[in-house]
């Protein structure tokens, strides 16, 4: 299979890339928050799509790794003093931990009790966060250094560097891990399980392993959450987070590589955007969530586009020599 | 090849396979008959790891695969189709076949996330073998469509050319003629040939009798969960207990 | 001993809130194989429904379940119509998802309209009933007993007495053989669900009535610890689902005797999933098996 790379696709992209690096110097701190907070949603949503959109398991409590993430992360930090990559990856590491023990209980039985189990998961660790007092109980963690850079602190614009390549990196693995055998095989579970193990898949090992993958990737999100924000606290990580995570992936187009995306971004800016609706936030997500599974089960990827004939066109343009020949 | 010892599957208080042996001699095409409700699918899951013997041993190439999962005896080098069509409805047809190489599949997770040389050689690799095997079996053309979008004979088809991908010793077929007219049935039939003379043996379950007459080395007959009878179509045809079995006591010469 | 006894009682008490949950979760599941993530959001409304009644009109015990369980009927017969008849198709996930969508979006549109805080409600039989050696039981428990107890019993006699529970009971078989049979699958659906929706309704009033105060977010946590106590008992299985609901109460309680009420959320959850891990079908459920 020789990917032949279409010039005019090449400078779409290059163009994106400049956007994206020369739009934080021409914006209000406030503007590159958000675009953070747009990168960690989008970690996050990618993890979630994993295991919703490619292997057909349901996680209702993401926000439970995002959480566990978070306060690894913080704590290592603050009440140790370790250097931000460390914490970073520990917290990562933490949240693939209780992963792993929760696959290991739950993804062996049907559907329904995995995501009864992540759901409740996300309140029992939220709960013991406020009462427990190695996390100073409701008051949360504060002070949580920026990263240092090359002997400073951080700015925040070369956080939202950071974040942005962290993001670009996510992507491209993930969508190469979903183009190959692995992701072949995730495909096949979610589609048929017992006639993916008929094949010889290993069912229980493969969901295993996206579980463990896919919560790593959300406890890394929680880590840079925890360290932007430099303040955490168990009101954060309620359950109506692991539902927003949920509508992304769901407006977006699970299943698919740019459905998550852009249903991060989209969620993300346009309370932002369209001021009067950002108190209307939450009502916004779950009535946008309820219309976009009646009227476009695919999410946004999956509607049909191109009967909008300007984008039609350019499609059109960008794919004739494009053809991927399989 | 593969043998059964005294195979008994039991639900509860219910004997669905009750003692039954078998035994598969390399490139043969064996089948299974019976009326409905004999303990066929049942002993054929027992086989493929879906429902666990209760009683008896089963060996493939002299290995021990009582109660092995179902992904294991198909690591064995047991390939099987089922009785439903199961095939992978979101993906084409040339996504199904490769599904069934996933065994062959050596590189890992590692592998696949950064796109490793070694893992895009054998990606492309893969897609050689599968078309070549798309093309031998007559479905290259369609290889693009949707396999919920293929007919419904060759939806038949495409399942039991997934399950040759794995590159299975032994094929086991959950009654690959249900649903199907007779035009399908007789292409269906030198299909099977066609692979069997290839060099695979073949184990099938089946309804239609006058196909498995015509297309069985050997036949075996359960009924009510045990083995009433065994030998080739002429042998199991004047069988006094198979005709009964199947036309009831009164057609008894 | 006295202890025990008087969680026991508060137990049970609140235990048939969680029944009534969980029964309007199994009513749901079995004619649909649908987890109806709304119906917290039902017992929210239904919660809602009575404090504007008392609030406005008439301050009634019994009126207000009545309300409850109008405003939980409607409501679930509208959502079904409008929303779950036409997902009643797709995969699993995505009308679970669904249903996590209208969840969000009545507790917050109850928000908007209703007000962000806590609202109290007027009590009811304030007085205790008795005191046997200690133990306290007032009349309140006791009447919120008693009716739970009478709707459980009248659900049950709908569900194996009366044609149209037979239908409800056929279509959770198989709902293609209950529709050949003749049995109107569409509508059998729609009182199904709009059944269970009134259950979740009273289970609202009955709620706001026993913890005193309403607010557009109180049926978050009931939802999902009835949906676990559904699940304990076997989501499949009606008497599970009560089973399940009662026991979540009379651990509960429990636990928070042992440990601290600020870990009440967490006890009651982690026993399930314990007992879940070597019992995955529930108390009561069976063990479903696919034909291949």
């Amino acid at each position: 299979m020789k990917k032949k790379i279409n010039p005019r696709a090449l400078i779409l992209l290059l163009a994106l890339l400049a956007l994206l690096t020369a739009f934080p110097f021409c914006v209000s701190n406030y503007i590159i928050q958000i675009a953070v907070y747009c990168g960690i949603y989008i970690m996050l949503a990618v993890s979630l799509n994993l295991l919703v959109g490619y292997t057909g398991i349901f996680s209702m409590g993401h926000v439970a790794f995002f959480c566990i993430g978070a306060y690894t992360s913080a704590l290592l930090a603050t009440k140790l003093g370790i250097a931000f990559p460390l914490c970073f990856i520990a917290g990562g590491i933490g949240a693939a931990f209780i992963g792993a023990l929760v696959g290991f209980a739950t993804l062996r039985l049907n559907d329904i009790f995995l995501a009864f189990t992540t759901m409740g998961l996300g309140e029992v660790i939220r709960i013991i966060i406020q009462n427990a007092s190695f996390t100073n109980g409701a008051l949360g963690v504060a002070g949580i250094p920026m990263p240092m850079l090359a002997g400073h602190k951080m700015t925040r614009i070369e956080f939202y560097f950071m974040v942005l390549i962290l993001v670009l990196i996510l992507v491209y693995l993930v969508s190469r891990l979903v183009h190959s055998n692995t992701g072949r095989t995730l495909k096949m579970i979610r589609d048929d399980a017992n006639a993916a193990s008929s094949l010889g898949v290993n069912v229980f090992r493969y969901k295993m392993t996206i579980m463990i993958l896919s919560c790593f990737v959300a406890g890394l999100a929680g880590s840079l959450y925890a360290t932007f924000l430099q303040y955490i606290n168990a009101s954060n990580f309620s359950i109506s987070i692991s539902i927003n995570i949920i509508a992304m992936v769901a407006i977006g187009g699970m299943g698919t590589i740019s459905g998550p995306i852009i249903g991060a971004i989209l969620l993300q800016v346009l309370p932002e955007a369209i001021r009067f609706l950002s108190n209307y936030r939450q009502l916004m997500f779950g009535i946008a969530l309820v219309i976009s599974i009646m009227f476009a089960p695919r999410g946004l990827v999956g509607l049909n586009w191109k009967r909008i004939p300007f984008i039609a066109s350019v499609c059109e343009k960008l794919k004739t020599n494009n053809g991927k020949e399989i | 090849m593969l043998y059964a010892e005294e195979v008994s599957v039991r639900f509860g208080g219910l004997t669905a396979v009750d003692r039954v042996s078998l035994h598969i001699v390399p490139d043969e095409i064996h089948a299974i008959i019976g009326p409905n409700g004999a303990g066929k699918s049942t002993f054929f899951n027992a086989i493929s790891g879906i429902n666990k013997p209760s009683e008896g041993k089963i060996t493939f190439q002299g290995k021990d695969i009582t109660g092995l999962k179902q992904h294991q005896v198909a690591q064995m080098g047991i390939g099987r189709t089922f009785q439903n069509i199961k095939l992978f409805g979101s993906m084409t047809v040339m996504e199904n076949v490769l599904c069934g190489y996933h065994q062959h599949v050596k590189s890992g997770l590692v592998h696949d996330l950064f796109g490793l040389p070694s893992q895009m050689r054998e990606e492309a690799e893969l897609l050689e073998r599968c078309k070549e095997l798309l093309a031998r079996v007559e479905l290259y053309d369609k290889r693009m469509m949707k396999a919920n979008n293929l007919p419904y004979g060759e939806q038949r088809k495409l399942e039991i050319v997934r399950a040759m991908a794995t590159g299975p010793k032994l094929l086991m077929l959950d009654e690959p003629a249900a649903g199907m007219n007779p035009s399908e049935t007789e292409e269906l039939k030198q299909f099977i040939r066609k692979i069997n003379a290839e060099g695979l043996t073949i184990l099938l379950i089946e309804h239609d009798v006058k196909m498995v007459m015509s297309l069985a080395d050997t036949i075996t007959v359960l009924d009510h969960g045990s083995k009433i009878a065994e030998g080739s179509a002429d042998e199991v045809k004047n069988d006094e207990k198979v005709i009964e079995a199947y036309l009831g006591k009164s057609y008894r010469r | 001993m006295t202890m025990i006894v008087q969680q026991l009682v508060n137990g049970i008490t609140q235990g048939g809130l969680y029944a009534l949950l969980a029964i309007s979760y199994s009513l749901v599941y079995g004619v649909m194989s649908l987890v109806n993530f709304s119906t917290g959001s039902i017992y929210m409304l239904g919660a809602v429904g009575a404090w504007l009644l008392c609030n406005y009109l008439i301050s009634d015990f019994l009126l207000s379940l009545v309300v409850g369980f109008a405003v939980g009927f409607a409501l679930a017969f509208i959502l079904e119509k409008i929303a779950f008849k036409s997902i009643r198709g797709i995969s699993r996930i995505s009308s679970l998802i669904c249903t996590i969508g209208f969840s969000q979006m009545l507790n917050e549109l109850t928000a908007l309209l209703f007000g962000k805080a806590t609202k109290g409600m007027p009590s009811f039989f304030s007085e205790k009933a008795f005191e046997v050696v200690g133990v306290t039981i007032s009349w309140l428990q006791l009447i919120l007993m008693l009716a739970v107890v009478v709707v459980l019993v009248t659900l049950q006699l709908f569900v194996y007495k009366t044609k149209m529970g037979l239908a409800v009971r056929t279509v959770a078989m198989d709902n293609t053989t209950a529709g050949l049979m003749g049995i109107n699958v569409d509508r059998t659906i729609s009182i199904a669900f709009s059944l269970a929706g009134a259950c979740a309704g009273i289970a609202g009033v009955a709620g706001c009535i026993y913890y005193r105060s309403v607010s557009a977010y109180m049926g978050w946590i009931p939802g999902i610890k009835s949906f676990s106590a559904a699940v304990f008992g076997g989501l499949s299985s009606m008497p599970g689902a009560i089973l399940g609901g009662y026991l979540m109460g009379i651990i509960e309680n429990f636990g928070v005797q042992i440990f601290s009420t600020g870990y009440r959320d967490v006890i009651s959850f982690v026993v399930m999933i314990i007992f879940l891990l070597f019992c995955p079908a529930g108390l009561l459920g069976r063990k479903k098996t696919t034909k291949v």
